[in-house]
């Protein structure tokens, strides 16, 4: 059967008219259309003309198997599994390919599980040394937005859509504008991206059209820092930092721990540190100095809050510390020296171990110096090196240009032709740029991306991209290693890839999306080929560059009297481009566990001043934008700091992510002077956990041991009645080390995308009904102003003595015999009893139906070993059942002994710290066991008797430091 | 001439030259001539209407969920759960009067066992159609039956969600057979003073055949015996079977020994307050002052005082116990208890169960039934809001600190709540027409036996 007899696309282009609730059934719907007739005629020869009995009940049966490929999808041909199977699809026996999500230009290596031809799960590409099987909430959540429903699906014109041929012709016209001037006029503005094939597309068009001008859209950008780094080495160099090496991590307003694309690679290399230190080997210090609280804060092992203004001081006192020589007196407080000179003697004692990072947005001098420092302290090779960037557009010299000077372009009248790729500026560019006026000047507007959003509503033409799963491409990882972007399905709706656009405008051809990505690695032979498809990489880490000595520089100090505002990627939606996935809307942001929503915060001392609590409404004035958000207190925030969160306040977001908080626009440097005044209105917020004291009970949650005596008081557990649980086979059991995990949610979202867990709303979070089976918890320890932030992933912990069970009268909940407790969503009648008994409240109930009335497409996501839950039963966390007994049923259809290590729970397997280990507790040789014999091992809630299967390894401190304010 | 009875006194409690026409006049009369038919037509007028809404609200209910209700995570159960054991609370009384007094021949008890029998049976059908209401998936409700089918599958008899099921259907077959046997006398007199085929044939099918031979009699006096003793045990076994719905899981503030009686006292204790208030209204309503006398309802104020104070001693000791054991987190849950946010609760029912409730300390309270009536309403909101403070703290403020949440009822919990006095008084209303509202043979033996007449 080829493509062209069945043609899906054309199909999907006549549903892309369909709006709203108007969802289609199957194929029957279109069985009128002359494509349907083809496809019955082609598959049915005879059939469709002559309607009798016989051939209805036939043509009845093919349209009724048609309505069931609705649930499957099709992987391209060319597409090579990333492990070796029979070359036929066969139902229900998944397949896996190699491929990766591109973030912020920053390849996010993955394998994607597909299941009848529909990618269902994506993971870590274990064989990719940036990704060793871990990834990120947002990549998690990458299959979400295949499948999003208001992805764009057709080009439009002015709104409306229109068709591919009226695209081609529009650009046609164009071009051969633009031969006549040799681009004169052209301004293509790009978001971040590391595509080699982009990268030789964009390079023909430069030498077609010198004239054209390119600039950088990307929000958060490191463009700063690779500018620095030109200045300081001579060239623009990007920094590869490592770790796993280093023993003493100095952070100053720099998150490597918190979203971002490189996030998965971090927090791997700083979890292998603290497991090394766990083991006695080195030390894993870390001194944060940050302005708002995130998650290498959390983790710090000194922190100190301070207003963004004084970095410059901060480094110059550390400077000095070091033994630098600089002039100047920084001006800071005994306790600020404190942490510095602590800080710095920690470097000095571990030389060669240390690393200083600094926030991507700070002053260039501010930058600068701390690569000096670095430098100085003998981190290149070891915990730093450098390596040419990744991202298109930072050539030595030749940076493409920034927003600001296509502003002033547009202003000057010289546009007139802009194509916006990839990229929504008029959601995520400064406001004082003026962009949304500007605009309107220019004669030809042409916007490519996944959402018809703000920038495409803007523009005359709106071409649909399709989604890394569905279009091929490639890009680049974090190491500089390029990475093939196979799809995992044929494109979904009417869209194009980023190259077959610029093919289009440079040929008018409708090209082969796979054909321009080959192109550009021509060079490598088939066989090659097909091995790096299966792979998932094609060519290996960039070798380090050598840097030359850097020199001191001149600190300049900052003098802003009175409040700063800092604007950041909000941790869940990021610049606003994953909006509308639902499942990362509804993920609880670490720390203040919000959901749906971004607040402004303000430190304790500052909502006082203001006269606010949580919810209650602000107004903040920052040079060019006025914005009103609901308050939020965030202890641990510098007191004269409004920490902002972009990626909300949208109009183009999609059904899921429009009209949710406020919108702010980021800024050019780390922080601005700002203002805030109550303004007497009051938001509901949908937060997932409404208390956050560490109790001070005899048995807290979490518990911590010292470094130098990492050890528990052995466990009282009540003696019970009953035989304990362990019969034979394999007797699952879950240890989570919390000196591991980063509260980073990478766990949350794999567990929601693997067990197709619901998606509620803001309403209902805040009602207390969210629904995910593992949750992070997030408790606050010492003060107010200077908390300490722990975090606790809390699943099911499958009691060996489990109240639930007692609870429910229809035996709708029971022990299985290798120890899970299982949950029989056919027999709950929903007398909640159980959750009612369970102590943890881990589980969770469908007050209403969640799923039944999700579009056909976000069906289609659903992984189909997992049931669907209808409204009114109990569910919970399974341990991944579904993985236990597919690895079970592998062993024993090949005949083989039930190897347990094989089994991997989803929020395991994403894990970037590796903090979760999961096996039999029985084999004294498996992983879990060994954990559990830690010392640090505890168990939650040990004196209630429930012997739970999920424990903990508690936390490691260091000495008796505290956080400082 | 005999002696004197001392137990067997009725002299202080009915006339005692009340004759046996007067009686059955009294009784029977409204069966055929209803004396306050306005006021009737209002009773019935809310009554059908407060149904209405009950049945609106649990067609909103059964069509979106329990999602339409407050319950969250941490409070899986809220208004459901509650309003249950409110519900089944007051049940009790009806049973206890008639049973436990009929057993030690207290003969006063004789005017009010029938109409505290009708409460009992229509509060308990209150009290059972929540927990039925409250499931996820209602329309499965009778897989908590055992019954034989082709799984295999039963209940899980550990739980106590299964042992209230079974406690409920066995008391609600109890007291229906209690009212049904008991009255089996009076529905034959009914009969026998009927006009028109089709009362005649009701009442005929209701008294089963009754003759009135001593065979019968004797027979009757040892059925109702034997169903009194098989309801008493009930009585307690109810009320602490759905105690141990909460004091069976680990949830501290619920998982007490304390429990079982406290909860016997409470429910004993709203239900007396119950039949004090129905009393007093069946009294007016049905111009039967002379039978349902001031003695009887100073009787019940003292009972209520006494039962009062049971409730009050499970209040100490639900104070005394968590600090008795020091343990950190049921101090945490009684202080929430105290002072959290549904601090209102407690309060609210330490006033009416404890503080109003002293006012029946004086005869001329007890004996005015305008004001015993309001003690007995205070006693009514007070034991809802002693079950309201049971239920919904202590699942608020859970083992760990992370899961604490709150808990607001939504309108529907309330219409549904206030509908359900519709699921009571509709029936009622119609028993007050239909059913021989005091049990008129027994009252006129214990005339009888008074005046030493044989």
């Amino acid at each position: 059967m080829s493509a062209s007899s069945l043609d899906f696309a054309a199909w999907r282009e006549q549903l892309a008219g369909l709006k709203g609730s108007a969802y289609w059934r199957g194929l029957e719907a279109l069985a009128a259309t002359p494509e349907a007739q083809a496809l019955i005629e082609a598959e049915f020869p005879g059939a469709a003309p002559l309607l009798d009995r016989r051939h209805f009940l036939q043509l009845m049966a093919a349209s009724l198997a048609m309505a069931g490929l609705v649930a499957c999808g099709k992987t391209p041909e060319q597409a090579v599994p990333a492990i070796r199977q029979a070359t036929q699809l066969t139902p229900g026996v998944a397949s896996w390919y190699a491929t990766a999500i591109p973030f912020c230009g920053i390849a996010q290596p993955v394998l994607g599980k597909t299941l009848a031809g529909r990618p269902i799960k994506l993971e870590g590409n274990p064989q990719h040394p940036m990704s060793g099987g871990a990834c990120d909430a947002f990549t998690q959540a990458a299959i979400l937005q295949l499948y999003d429903p208001d992805r764009s699906q057709a080009p439009r014109f002015k709104g409306r859509e229109t068709s591919w041929d009226e695209v081609r012709g529009a650009l046609a016209r164009q071009r051969l504008t633009l031969d006549t001037t040799r681009g004169k006029g052209l301004h293509i503005v790009c978001g971040a991206s590391s595509s080699p094939t982009l990268g030789r597309q964009l390079e023909a068009l430069r030498r077609r059209w010198p004239e054209a001008q390119l600039y950088h859209a990307e929000p958060f950008a490191e463009t700063q820092a690779l500018r620095v780094s030109e200045r300081v080495f001579g060239q623009p160099l990007n920094a590869r930092r490592y770790l796993e090496n280093a023993e003493v991590l100095v952070c100053l307003e720099d998150d490597p721990l918190g979203s971002g694309p490189r996030q998965t690679l971090l927090q791997r290399g700083w979890a292998e540190r603290r497991r090394q230190a766990a083991q006695g080997q080195g030390a894993a210090l870390s001194f944060v100095a940050e302005s708002i609280p995130t998650l290498t804060g959390a983790a710090a092992t000194r922190r100190l809050a301070i207003a963004p203004s004084r970095l410059p001081d901060l480094v110059l006192a550390l400077s000095r510390a070091l033994g630098d020589n600089v002039a100047d007196q920084p001006r800071l407080s005994a306790r600020q020296l404190d942490w510095v000179d602590e800080a710095a003697s920690a470097l000095k004692a571990h030389p060669g171990r240390g690393l200083i990072c600094v926030s991507k947005q700070a002053a260039e001098d501010v930058q600068a110096q701390v690569m000096r420092l670095n430098q100085r302290l003998g981190a290149h090779g070891q915990t730093l090196d450098w390596q040419t960037p990744t991202l298109l557009g930072y050539e030595r010299g030749q940076f493409w240009a920034s927003l600001e000077q296509l502003s002033q372009q547009l202003a000057g009248g010289n546009v007139s032709q802009l194509w916006l790729l990839d990229c929504n500026p008029l959601h995520t560019s400064a406001p004082d740029l003026g962009l949304e006026g500007l605009l309107q000047k220019v004669p030809f507007r042409l916007h490519a991306g996944l959402y018809y959003d703000e920038s495409a509503a803007h523009c005359h033409w709106h071409l649909p991209l399709n989604h890394a799963l569905d279009g091929w491409s490639d890009t680049r990882a974090a190491d500089g290693s390029a990475c093939i972007v196979q799809p995992l399905i044929e494109p979904m709706y009417s869209t194009r890839t980023l190259h077959q656009i610029i093919e289009l405008l440079l040929t008018s051809a409708d090209s082969d999306a796979l054909d321009q990505v080959r192109i550009t690695w021509s060079h490598v032979p088939q066989s090659q080929w097909r091995q790096a498809l299966a792979d998932g990489w094609i060519e290996a880490s960039a070798p380090a560059v050598d840097v030359p000595e850097a020199a001191t520089w001149v600190l300049n100090l900052i003098d802003i009297d009175g409040l700063e505002a800092v604007v950041r990627p909000d941790p869940c939606v990021w610049d606003g481009r994953f909006a509308n996935l639902g499942w990362l809307q509804e993920l609880p942001k670490p720390i203040s566990t919000l959901t749906w929503s971004n607040v402004v915060g303000l430190s304790p001392r500052l909502a006082e001043q203001v006269g606010v609590r949580n919810g209650d409404g602000v107004e903040v004035a920052l040079p060019g934008q006025l914005l009103r958000g609901a308050a939020w207190i965030e202890p641990g925030q510098a007191d004269q700091v409004i920490a902002l969160y972009t990626g909300y306040g949208r109009s183009h977001a999609g059904r899921v992510g429009n009209g949710l908080g406020y919108a702010v626009r980021p800024i050019q440097s780390s922080s601005v002077s700002a203002s805030v005044r109550s303004s007497g209105e009051h938001h509901t917020l949908a937060v997932t956990q409404t208390h956050h004291q560490l109790p001070d009970y005899e048995a807290p949650p979490i518990r911590v041991v010292q470094r130098e005596a990492p050890q528990l008081p052995a466990q009282q557990i009540p003696a019970s009645l009953y035989s304990s649980v362990v019969d034979s086979g394999p007797q699952w059991g879950m240890v989570i080390d919390l000196d591991l995990c980063t509260g980073c949610n990478a766990c949350v979202t794999a567990c929601q995308a693997e067990n197709n867990i619901a998606v509620v709303g803001a309403e209902q979070v805040a009602n207390g009904r969210n629904m995910h089976w593992l949750r992070i918890d997030h408790y606050y320890q010492g003060s107010l102003d200077a908390p300490r932030s722990r975090f606790q992933p809390l699943p099911c912990m499958h009691c060996e003595q489990a109240p639930c069970e007692t609870g429910c009268p229809v035996n709708a909940t029971v022990h299985s015999r290798d120890g899970l407790n299982q949950m029989v969503y056919n027999r709950c009648i929903g007398t909640r009893t159980c959750a009612s008994y369970c102590p943890y409240k881990v589980r969770r109930f469908n007050w209403l139906d969640w799923s039944a009335d999700a579009a056909p497409s976000i069906q289609a996501q659903r992984n189909p070993e997992v049931t669907v839950r209808a409204r009114g039963v109990m569910e919970k966390c399974t341990y991944c059942v579904q993985r236990i007994s597919a690895a079970r049923i592998e062993d024993k259809q090949q005949g083989f002994d039930f190897d347990t290590t094989k089994v991997v729970t989803a929020c395991q397997q994403t894990c970037p710290s590796q903090a979760i280990r999961f096996g039999d507790i029985a084999d004294p040789a498996s992983a879990v066991s060994h954990a559990r014999k830690d010392p640090r091992h505890y168990r939650l809630l040990e004196a209630l008797g429930t012997r739970p299967r999920t424990t903990y390894l508690a936390r490691i401190e260091e000495g008796e430091s505290s956080d400082e304010a | 001439m005999r002696p004197e009875p001392l137990l067997h006194d009725t002299g202080h409690f009915l006339p005692r030259d009340l004759s046996d026409q007067q009686v059955s006049r009294q009784v029977f009369g409204p069966l055929q001539q209803f004396p306050r038919r306005v006021a009737w037509r209002w009773l019935f007028g809310i009554a059908i209407t407060l149904l209405l809404m009950y049945l609106a609200s649990a067609t909103v209910l059964l069509a979106n969920g329990v999602g339409m209700w407050g319950n969250n995570q941490p409070v899986h159960w809220g208004y459901g759960i509650l309003n249950y054991i409110w519900w089944l609370g007051i049940g009790h009384a009806g049973t206890f009067i008639s049973a436990l007094l009929l057993l030690i021949e207290r003969p006063w008890r004789h005017t009010l066992n029938r109409l505290a029998e009708l409460m009992t049976l229509m509060a308990v059908i209150c009290a059972a159609l929540y927990p039925i209401l409250h499931l996820g998936r209602p329309w499965l409700f009778y897989w908590i039956l055992p019954y034989p089918n082709e799984m295999g599958l039963w209940p899980q008899f550990k739980s106590p969600t299964a042992w209230d099921m079974f406690a409920i259907l066995s008391y609600l077959t109890v007291s229906l057979l209690f009212l049904l046997v008991g009255a089996i006398p009076d529905f034959a007199t009914a009969r026998d003073r009927a006009q028109g085929a089709l009362r005649q044939t009701l009442y005929g099918l209701m008294a089963l055949g009754w003759r009135g031979s001593q065979q019968h009699w004797a027979l009757w006096r040892s059925t109702t015996r034997v169903l009194a003793m098989l309801a008493i045990p009930l009585v307690f076994a109810v009320s602490s079977g759905y105690s141990f719905l909460l004091t069976m899981g680990p949830q501290s503030g619920w998982h007490s020994t304390l429990f079982p009686p406290y909860f016997v006292a409470g429910a004993v204790f709203s239900g007396f307050a119950l039949v004090a208030l129905l009393a007093i209204g069946v009294r007016w309503l049905l111009h039967i002052e002379a039978l349902i006398t001031l003695r009887h309802l100073d009787m019940l104020g003292r009972l209520l005082l006494a039962t009062g104070w049971l409730t009050a001693y499970g209040y100490l000791m639900d104070l005394f116990m968590p600090f008795y054991s020091g343990d950190t987190h049921e101090i945490e849950v009684l202080l929430t208890r105290l002072s959290g946010p549904h601090a209102w609760s407690f309060w609210l029912a330490i006033v009416c169960n404890v503080g109003v409730l002293q006012a029946l300390w004086w005869r001329s309270v007890r004996q005015r039934p305008g004001v015993l009536a309001a003690v007995a309403l205070a006693v009514l909101v007070g034991m809802w809001a002693e079950r309201f403070m049971l239920v919904i703290p202590p699942q608020t403020r859970d083992f760990l600190v992370s899961t604490w949440g709150g808990y607001t009822p939504t309108i529907w919990d309330w219409t549904l709540f206030i509908g359900s006095f519709g699921v009571f008084l509709l029936p009622y209303s119609l028993f007050l027409r239909y059913v021989p509202m005091v049990s008129a043979f027994e009252v006129k033996q214990a005339l009888h036996q008074e005046r030493g007449d044989d």
